[in-house]
C-alpha cells in the first residue's frame, strides 16, 4: 500500500518554502523583479540607453524621465533596469562557474581525504590568508579592463568558499556505508563520487549556490563602486551606487544611487531568505513544515 | 512579531549602505583619476622677442596677465569668463587679519604623490605643487606677465646679444632654510648635475635644448670635460655669466634654468642617489617663506615658517599642503577642512554661491588635446620612426577632428568653464595666437563627406572601412575607467566618432600605465588617446611639438622640421616676424594635424573666506612666483564652515 510515498527532495523544498512565508513573498518578489528587468531590458539597445546627451544632465525626477537623469544626461531608470539584469547575469555566471570548481575540489578532497585533502586544504588556506580585496584590485589595474577579466579574476578567488563547505559535507559522506558498499562493488570512484555522493549534497549545493548569487552581486557592486569593475561602458548596479561617491551628488541627487541601492538591497534580502529556506528544507532536524 | 522585525531589519540595512556610501571614498587612494592632466610643467625655452608688457595699458591685476583681446579673438569668451572672478582672496570676513594661524592647502588628486621633493629631478607637477610654499623649487627670477623673466626676483639678468651671453647677478642675501647662504654657485651646480654624463639614466628629464645651447654644456655632458666652459662665476658666487652657441629670444622666457640647487648637501652625493636621498625625500632644503618640517609620504607636508625669508617672515606660522580626493573636495570645503583648493569644474553648479568660501579664477596656461599614433620615438636616433602606412590618414583624421561637438562637451559637462580651443598654443601666451584660424569646429557633415571623398564608404556592417575594403576598428585608449567626468569625456568622443560611421573600440587603462607605454616608451598598439598639457612659460612649439618625446603625437615631417627650427634662429629676436612665424605654424598644424586641440579651461581655486591675500594671478613684480605666499593672512582660528 502507497499510504505515505516519501516526497522528493524538490517536494520538500517547495514545500518548505511555501510555509514559510517570509521566503515565499521573497521568491515570489525576486522573481517578479527578475522577470520584469528582463522583459523591459529585452525591449531596450544598450547603446542607445548609454548614449550620453550632455546639455539635460543631472534633472530630477519627472514625466518623461522617472528617476531623472545622471550628469551625462542618461535616463536612471533604463540605466538601473540594464544595470540590475547585468549584475545579475554576472552573479549567476560567476557563482555557477566558482561553484562547479567548488564542487569538483571540495568533493575530491572529502572523498578522498588523506593526502589529497590535506593539499587542497592548505591551498584553500592560503588563498584564504591573503587578503582578495587588495588582490582582486591590483589584478584589475594590471588585467586589461574587460568583462571577461573581471569575470575571470572573480572566479579564480571565488571558488574558495564553496570548496570548503563541499568538502565538509563531502568528508561525512565518504564515511558512509553506502560509499563503502559501492567501493566494495568496484565502482570507479568518480562515478561513487558524481552519481551517489552528489546527490546526498545536492540540496546543501544549492543553498551554497543561491547565497553565493547574492555574495557575488555585493561583490561587483562593491567593486565597481570603488572604481575597479567591468568596464565603464556596461551598465552595472555598481555603476548606478557609485554616483553616491561624490558627496555632493549623494546630497543633491539622491535619485541617482538610491533606487539602486534598493535594488540591491532587496535582490539579496530575497535570495537570502529563499536560500535559508532551502537550506532548511535540506536538513530533516530544521524543517519547519 | 516577524513584519515588524522584517521592517526593522530593512531600516537598519539601508542605513549601513548610506552610511557606507559616505564614508567610502574619505581620502583613501583608489583607481580614480582626475579629468585629462597629465600635467607636466615643460621648463621650455619660448620665444620672446617681446619687450616688457609693461606699458600699464594692460589690467594685469584683474586678467591675471593677459592682454584685453576684442570679441573676435578666440579667447574672447575665456578672457568674459575670467573677469567673473577675482585673482585674489579677502573682503569677505569681518574679522581682523591675525599674525600667526595655519593653513591647509589642499590638492586634488588620485594618487599618491611620487615624493621626488628635488628641484633638479621633480617631474611631477604634485611634487612641485606640495613644495608650493617651501621654496625647494623656486626660481631666482620673478615671472613678468607676458611670461618672461623679470628682474624683481633675488637676481637681475643683463643680455648681451652681441657677445652671445646673459649676465646674472645676485641682488638680494638669501639663505638656505639650513642656514647656509644661497648663491649662484648653487645654480652653476645645478647646471652641472642637470647636464652630468648619467643624468637622464639617474632619472632627470630637464636636460633640454636650451640646456645645451651653453657653450661647452655638450663637452661636458659628453664627458670630454669636467666643467662648463661656458658658464662662468665671479670669485664672489654673486654674478654668473652664461655664453650661448646659439641665442634665440626663447631663452628669456625661463629657458636659462634659474632654480639653484644646494652644493652643500649634494655636491658630493654621486648622481644616481640624488633621488633617493634624504634631503630629497625626508627633509627638503628650500629658500622660500616655509621650512618643511615633517612629510607624510605620498600624502602631505608640514612646514613652519621661515625667520630669516628674504622677503621678511611670512605672517602665517605653518602651512600644511596635502593631497584631497577629487571627490571629496566640495565636502571638505564645506565642511571647511581645506583652506584653499583647486575646484573641479564639474562640481561647479552644485556650489554657485558659497557661503564660506570664494572663488577665484585664473585663464592658465592649460589646454586639452586628442592625439594621434602618428609614430615611435627612437631614443637612439632621437628622431621619429613614422609609421609608413599610419592607419589613421589624413582624412580620417580630419573627419575625426570635425566630428567632435566640443561646445557641447565645454557648457554641458564642464558648466561653459571650459572653451573650445582653435589652436595649440595655450592661452597664456595670446599673442601669438592666430587670431582667425577656425579650428576644427563641429561639422559632421564636412567630416562624412571627406570621409566618404576619400574612399572610407560605409560597409555591410553600418561602420566604414578602408578605401581597400579591409575592416576599420578605431582603437581609442583612455585612461580613467573609474572616474566619472573622464568616462565622460571619453564617451563623448568615441560616440561622435561612432556618429560619423566609425568602429571605435574604447580600451580603458590605468593611468600610470598609459603614460609609461604610451608617452614615454611606444609599447602599445593604439591609434587615438587623449592627453592634456600645462604649458610653462615657454611658448616654443618646440618643446611639445619638436624632436622630443613630449611630442605625444610623433609627427615630424621636413617643412614643419625647417619651421621650427626658425623659433630658435636670430630673426626670432623680429616681434612681427616671430609673429608671423608662429601663426604659420599653427596653419601647419591645423593642415597637417596630427593632433588637434579640444578645449581651455578656467582654473577655480576656492579659498575659504578667513584667507586674506591668496594671489592666483600676475604682477609686475611676479610677486605671485617668488613667494606671495609669505602675504597670506587669516582672519580667524579655523576655516569658515557653511
Amino acid at each position: 500500500m502507497d499510504v505515505n510515498k516519501t516526497p522528493s527532495p524538490f517536494r520538500v523544498m517547495c514545500r518548505e518554502i511555501y510555509k514559510d512565508k517570509l521566503a515565499f513573498c521573497s521568491l515570489i518578489v525576486f522573481f517578479t523583479v527578475l522577470i520584469g528587468v528582463f522583459i523591459w531590458a529585452a525591449l531596450l539597445d544598450t547603446s542607445e540607453v548609454m548614449r550620453q546627451h550632455l546639455l539635460r544632465g543631472n534633472l530630477p525626477p519627472s514625466r518623461e524621465f522617472w528617476l531623472g537623469t545622471d550628469s551625462t544626461g542618461r535616463d536612471t531608470f533604463n540605466l538601473l533596469i540594464l544595470g540590475t539584469r547585468n549584475s545579475f547575469i554576472i552573479a549567476l555566471i560567476v557563482a555557477s562557474i566558482t561553484s562547479v570548481i567548488g564542487i569538483v575540489v571540495g568533493l575530491a578532497a572529502g572523498y578522498y581525504g588523506g593526502h589529497v585533502d590535506n593539499v587542497v586544504m592548505r591551498l584553500i588556506d592560503f588563498m584564504t590568508m591573503i587578503p582578495t580585496l587588495m588582490f582582486i584590485i591590483t589584478m584589475t589595474v594590471l588585467l586589461p579592463n574587460t568583462i571577461r577579466n573581471f569575470g575571470l579574476i572573480l572566479t579564480v578567488f571565488g571558488w574558495t568558499g564553496m570548496a570548503r563547505s563541499i568538502r565538509m559535507v563531502s568528508l561525512r559522506q565518504g564515511v558512509m556505508d553506502y560509499v563503502k558498499a559501492s567501493k566494495t562493488l568496484g565502482s570507479r570512484n568518480i562515478v561513487i563520487m558524481f552519481r551517489e555522493v552528489l546527490p546526498n549534497i545536492l540540496s546543501f549545493t544549492i543553498v551554497n549556490l543561491t547565497l553565493s548569487i547574492a555574495t557575488t552581486m555585493g561583490i561587483e557592486t562593491g567593486l565597481t563602486f570603488l572604481g575597479f569593475g567591468p568596464p565603464p561602458t556596461m551598465p552595472t548596479l555598481g555603476l548606478a551606487v557609485a554616483n553616491a561617491a561624490n558627496p555632493l551628488a549623494m546630497q543633491l541627487r539622491p535619485w541617482l544611487w538610491l533606487p539602486a541601492a534598493l535594488v540591491i538591497l532587496v535582490m539579496v534580502l530575497c535570495i537570502n531568505y529563499v536560500g535559508q529556506a532551502i537550506g532548511r528544507a535540506a536538513d530533516a532536524r530544521r524543517r519547519r513544515v | 512579531m516577524k513584519r515588524s522585525r522584517l521592517l526593522l531589519v530593512a531600516l537598519l540595512t539601508i542605513l549601513l549602505v548610506v552610511a557606507l556610501a559616505a564614508c567610502a571614498r574619505n581620502g583613501e587612494d583608489e583607481e580614480v583619476v582626475t579629468p585629462p592632466q597629465d600635467e607636466q610643467v615643460t621648463n621650455d625655452p619660448g620665444d620672446t622677442n617681446e619687450e616688457e608688457n609693461d606699458d600699464g595699458d594692460h589690467a594685469t591685476l584683474e586678467i591675471g596677465g593677459l592682454e584685453v583681446v576684442d570679441e573676435a579673438h578666440p579667447l574672447a569668451a575665456l578672457h568674459a569668463i575670467q573677469e567673473r572672478f577675482p585673482v585674489m582672496s579677502g573682503g569677505r570676513s569681518s574679522g581682523t587679519p591675525q599674525y600667526g594661524g595655519a593653513i591647509v592647502h589642499g590638492f586634488p588628486h588620485v594618487d599618491p604623490a611620487p615624493g621626488v621633493f628635488n628641484a633638479v629631478f621633480q617631474m611631477s607637477l604634485i611634487d612641485s605643487n606640495l613644495m608650493m610654499y617651501t621654496g625647494v623649487i623656486g626660481n631666482i627670477f620673478s615671472m613678468t606677465p607676458s611670461m618672461m623673466m623679470g628682474q624683481h626676483g633675488i637676481a637681475t639678468y643683463e643680455v648681451d646679444r652681441d657677445n652671445q651671453r646673459i649676465i646674472i647677478t645676485q641682488v638680494e642675501d638669501v639663505y638656505w632654510h639650513d642656514g647656509h647662504p644661497l648663491t649662484l654657485d648653487d645654480l652653476l651646480f645645478a647646471h652641472e648635475v642637470i647636464g652630468d654624463p648619467e643624468y637622464i639614466a639617474a632619472g632627470g628629464g630637464r636636460f633640454g635644448i636650451n640646456q645645451r645651447r651653453i657653450t661647452g654644456m655638450m663637452d661636458f655632458h659628453n664627458g670630454d670635460a669636467n666643467y662648463i666652459s661656458g658658464m662662468i662665476l665671479s670669485d664672489d658666487q654673486r654674478t654668473l655669466t652664461i655664453y650661448f652657441d646659439e641665442f634665440p629670444p626663447t631663452l628669456l622666457y625661463f629657458g636659462i634654468w634659474g632654480t639653484p640647487y644646494p652644493r652643500h648637501i649634494f655636491g658630493d652625493v654621486p648622481i644616481d642617489e640624488h633621488t633617493e636621498h634624504y634631503h630629497t625625500r625626508v627633509r627638503p632644503i628650500g629658500w622660500g617663506p616655509f621650512i618643511v618640517e615633517n612629510i607624510v609620504p605620498g600624502e602631505s607636508v608640514y612646514a613652519v615658517a621661515n625667520e630669516n625669508f628674504w622677503m621678511g617672515r611670512p605672517y602665517l606660522d605653518s602651512v600644511v599642503t596635502r593631497i584631497v580626493s577629487p571627490d571629496m573636495v566640495a565636502s571638505m570645503m564645506l565642511n571647511g577642512d581645506l583652506d584653499v583648493v583647486g575646484w573641479r569644474l564639474e562640481d561647479y553648479p552644485d556650489v554657485p554661491n558659497p557661503t564660506n568660501f570664494m572663488y577665484l579664477g585664473d585663464v592658465g596656461n592649460f589646454f586639452n588635446w586628442v592625439a594621434f599614433n602618428m609614430g615611435d620615438w627612437n631614443p637612439e636616433t632621437l628622431d621619429f620612426d613614422l609609421h609608413e602606412n599610419p592607419r589613421m590618414s589624413r582624412p580620417l583624421r580630419r573627419a575625426m577632428a570635425y566630428a567632435s561637438n566640443e561646445s557641447l562637451l565645454t557648457d554641458g559637462l564642464f558648466n561653459g568653464l571650459r572653451f573650445p580651443a582653435t589652436t595649440f598654443i595655450p592661452p597664456g601666451h595670446s599673442t601669438f595666437m592666430h587670431p582667425t584660424l577656425p579650428g576644427f569646429a563641429f561639422d559632421p557633415d564636412l567630416a562624412m563627406e571627406i570621409l566618404d571623398e576619400a574612399g572610407y564608404t560605409v560597409g555591410a556592417d553600418g561602420y566604414r572601412t578602408f578605401p581597400d575594403g579591409s575592416e576599420l576598428e578605431i582603437h581609442f585608449v583612455i585612461s580613467g575607467g573609474g572616474d566619472a567626468s573622464q568616462v565622460a569625456v571619453a564617451t563623448h568622443y568615441a560616440q561622435a566618432w561612432g556618429d560619423i560611421g566609425l568602429n571605435v573600440y574604447i580600451e580603458w587603462v590605468d593611468w600610470t600605465a598609459k603614460v609609461t607605454n604610451i608617452f614615454e616608451a611606444d609599447n602599445w598598439e593604439w591609434d587615438v588617446t587623449t592627453a592634456a598639457w600645462s604649458a610653462g612659460a615657454n611658448p616654443d612649439p618646440n618643446g611639445l611639438w619638436g624632436r622630443t618625446p613630449n611630442n605625444r603625437a610623433r609627427y615630424m615631417n621636413p617643412t614643419l622640421s625647417a619651421h621650427l627650427e626658425g623659433f630658435g634662429s636670430e630673426d626670432a629676436w623680429d616681434v612681427e616676424w616671430l609673429t608671423n612665424h608662429f601663426h604659420i605654424w599653427q596653419e601647419m598644424m591645423f593642415y597637417y594635424v596630427p593632433a588637434f586641440p579640444t578645449n581651455w579651461r578656467l582654473s577655480l581655486t576656492a579659498v575659504n573666506n578667513r584667507v586674506e591675500g591668496y594671489f592666483i594671478g600676475q604682477t609686475e613684480d611676479g610677486i605671485r612666483t617668488i613667494g606671495g605666499a609669505h602675504r597670506v593672512r587669516v582672519t580667524a582660528d579655523a576655516p569658515y564652515r557653511q
